[in-house]
């Protein structure tokens, strides 16, 4: 131990006390002590203030205090220095509770020794040192404590905040994710989902599933192009590396053949883009194929509105025309009969042998032929003063024996041998008679037309019951009608003869009075063999028929 | 000698009629109008009238009525081509009880001999 000397303040008012204090502690070995004696508490506290005490021996009953109160003034005043109660047998009691609140030790007066004195002095001052060092190292590990307490609590309360920020974006997350699959399932958009490195499907939702007749196992890993959605692999294939390349790729119209072999129209786009590291393709199908039938309906209805209104404007032109002929035929009619009469009245008072008798004769023969022509524009345009024809119930043999009439001259003088068959059973037909009689003088006039350069000239015209009406048909031994041009034969304007020779209506006009009646006309023609056209006519107009298109689907052609 | 009329507004129609009807001896007036038809008729009496049925003014029906007022015996004949237009006047007045007979144009000579002699010869004239 370093021979330090100690200082003790002895507060005792006693001074024999003091006195053989003193003189133990002169005999100390263990180092050099220099003790004070102060006999009142307030003068110990003023020395205490002052400082250079190393330990105070106190005891409690003082002149100016007594009891514990002597511990706790002197104490309060000098925290850091060690104190030992120097106490008599009377108030050993008090002491041990100061020893309890902070005094070092004490000692009993009647049994102190100059060895347990110095020990006690010496084990209090170093008490009190590793004391105050215990309460350093306490505060500076409270210190610590409370430092690393903040940290924890600061980290504590960061990581609380990321927690919940977790959470929210989890929250989140979820949320997205669910609104995504709902948008997914209940799209009513085919989406398809593809890697868009090797083009494998990922995922499928149910709509494009039912629209293209696939079951999720059967897409899923597929390569877009196994499934033969398009027409080719090979397209399948560029559609691909395409959308590849652009990132981007927008079909209006895409036909796709789906599983059971039907058309599908789809609206096809696609993007490209990445999630967890990797890009994947999104391809939405939208089921257009009602609306391409719609379009398509609405283009087939505008092409027959378009047909049906040149049809119209040329029926109205052969109306007219039809009008301007009955006028001129009226006017023809008088001079012709007059001029008649007037070669007639000659040929009546010149003698035979006349030279002019035959040039008379010649005279009458052709006024004849033109008051037939006459009454042939009469008859045919008798109805062309524009109001509708009533339906009567007619014979259509009977029709047909006019038109065979009015021909007979042209058929004659061409050579054309005509036989007409017409069934005993054929009804009577509801038809409107003068359009009946064009269609079958047109249908007859174009036989005859096809057999001018045709060495075998003959005409046959069946008419026989057929079903619920009446089937007419005309063959001809004539050149017959093309593949090329069997296609046009009903459309207006479309004609092979000769400029001046047809209007190119002909045909046109026969299927609208023949479909206004019900029924349906077809032609069938082999080049070189000849052609017939037969027209179905049903014995009653049914109500809001416009055609009986189905008639003759299995014969046509 | 039996008188018959022939009203037409077309001069070639009644030179016809005069020229086709000479051998039959009978005696043919023509006039170009319905009133001049009536005025005729007024004038004389007649065993046929050939009256046309369209003509300028007064039309074919028009006339026959005025005629029948003057005579209701007289044979009539309607000469027209195609008489659409005036079919429902024609109907009306058959109904009102005008008596006639249609002649279709165009005719030749034989025929209009034929349609003359037998209303004035045979068992229906009187």
């Amino acid at each position: 131990m370093a021979h330090k000397t100690i200082n003790v303040l002895f507060i005792e008012d006693n001074p024999g006390d003091c006195r053989l204090i003193q003189e133990m502690l002169a005999e100390a070995s263990w180092g050099r002590v220099k003790m004070e004696c102060v006999d009142r508490l307030s003068t110990g506290l003023e020395r205490l203030t002052e400082g250079g005490v190393n330990c105070v021996l106190l005891d409690l009953t003082l002149p100016d205090s007594t009891g514990l109160d002597t511990f706790e003034r002197v104490h309060a005043e000098a925290p850091e220095i060690a104190i030992v109660i120097v106490s008599g047998l009377s108030d050993e009691m008090l002491a041990i509770e100061a020893v309890q609140r902070g005094a070092q030790d004490y000692l009993v007066k009647d049994h102190l020794g100059s060895y347990v004195l110095g020990r006690s002095i010496r084990y209090a001052i170093e008490r009190k040192r590793m004391e105050k060092e215990l309460e350093r190292h306490r505060e500076h590990l409270e210190e610590l404590v409370q430092e690393r307490t903040d940290e924890v609590l600061r980290s504590n309360r960061a990581l609380q905040a990321e927690i919940a920020e977790r959470i929210r974006t989890e929250k989140d997350l979820k949320v997205s994710e669910v609104r995504y699959r709902r948008l997914f399932e209940a799209a009513q958009d085919g989406i398809l989902i593809l890697d868009a490195k090797r083009g494998q499907i990922i995922d499928v939702n149910p709509f494009l599933m039912e629209m293209l007749g696939y079951t999720h196992e059967e897409f899923i890993g597929k390569q877009l192009w196994e499934l033969g959605l398009l027409k080719d692999i090979a397209e399948n294939k560029e559609i691909f590396q395409q959308l590849q390349e652009s990132k981007y790729v927008r079909y209006e119209h895409l036909p796709l053949k789906i599983k059971d072999g039907r058309r599908r129209d789809v609206e096809f786009v696609s993007n490209v883009y990445r999630v967890d590291g990797r890009e994947v393709i999104q391809c939405n199908v939208r089921d257009i194929t009602e609306r391409i039938k719609d379009a398509e309906k609405l283009n087939k209805a505008y092409a027959r509105l378009e047909r049906q209104s040149v049809i119209l404007a040329q029926q109205a032109k052969m109306i007219a025309v039809g009008v301007l002929a009955a006028g001129v035929a009226h006017e023809l009619n008088n001079p012709l009969m007059a001029m008649l009469h007037f070669a007639q009245y000659c040929l009546k008072h010149i003698a035979e042998d006349d030279r002019s008798y035959t040039v008379l004769q010649d005279i009458e023969h052709e006024a004849r032929r033109c008051i037939d022509i006459v009454k042939n524009l009469l008859t045919f345009s008798r109805n062309g003063a524009g109001k509708k024809e009533k339906y009567e119930l007619k014979n259509p043999a009977e029709i047909l024996e006019r038109v065979v009439r009015l021909l007979s001259y042209r058929i004659e003088k061409e050579g054309v041998s005509l036989t007409s068959h017409v069934d005993e059973e054929t009804p009577k037909i509801r038809m409107r008679v003068n359009a009946m009689q064009d269609v079958i003088l047109n249908l007859l006039t174009n036989a005859l037309d096809a057999l001018e350069e045709s060495k075998k000239k003959e005409v046959r015209i069946d008419v026989r019951p057929d079903g619920d009406g009446v089937l007419v048909s005309i063959a001809d031994s004539g050149s017959g009608i093309s593949p090329a041009v069997i296609e046009n034969i009903y459309d207006p304007f479309f004609s092979t003869k000769p400029v001046g020779s047809g209007t190119g209506l002909g045909l046109s006009l026969c299927q609208g009075i023949i479909h206004a009646h019900g029924g349906e006309i077809a032609c069938k023609s082999e080049p070189g063999t000849g052609t017939v056209f037969h027209a179905f006519i049903p014995t009653q107009r049914r109500k809001g028929a416009k055609s009986n298109e189905a008639h003759f689907s299995d014969r046509r052609r | 000698m039996k008188r018959i009329l022939v009203i037409d507004d077309d001069e070639a129609v009644r030179k016809l009629f005069l020229l086709s009807l000479e051998e039959t001896g009978y005696s043919v007036y023509t006039v170009s109008s319905g009133m001049d038809g009536i005025k005729a008729l007024k004038q004389g009496q007649y065993d046929l009238i050939f009256l046309d049925l369209k003509m300028p003014g007064m039309d074919g029906v028009e006339t026959l009525r005025e005629l029948r007022k003057i005579d209701r015996e007289v044979p009539v004949y309607i000469i027209t081509a195609f008489h659409d237009e005036f079919f429902a006047q024609l109907k009306k007045a058959e109904a009102d009880g005008m008596d006639f007979d249609v002649l279709h144009k165009p005719f030749d000579r034989k025929q209009l001999i034929t349609a003359t002699t037998g209303i004035l010869e045979g068992p229906t004239s009187y």
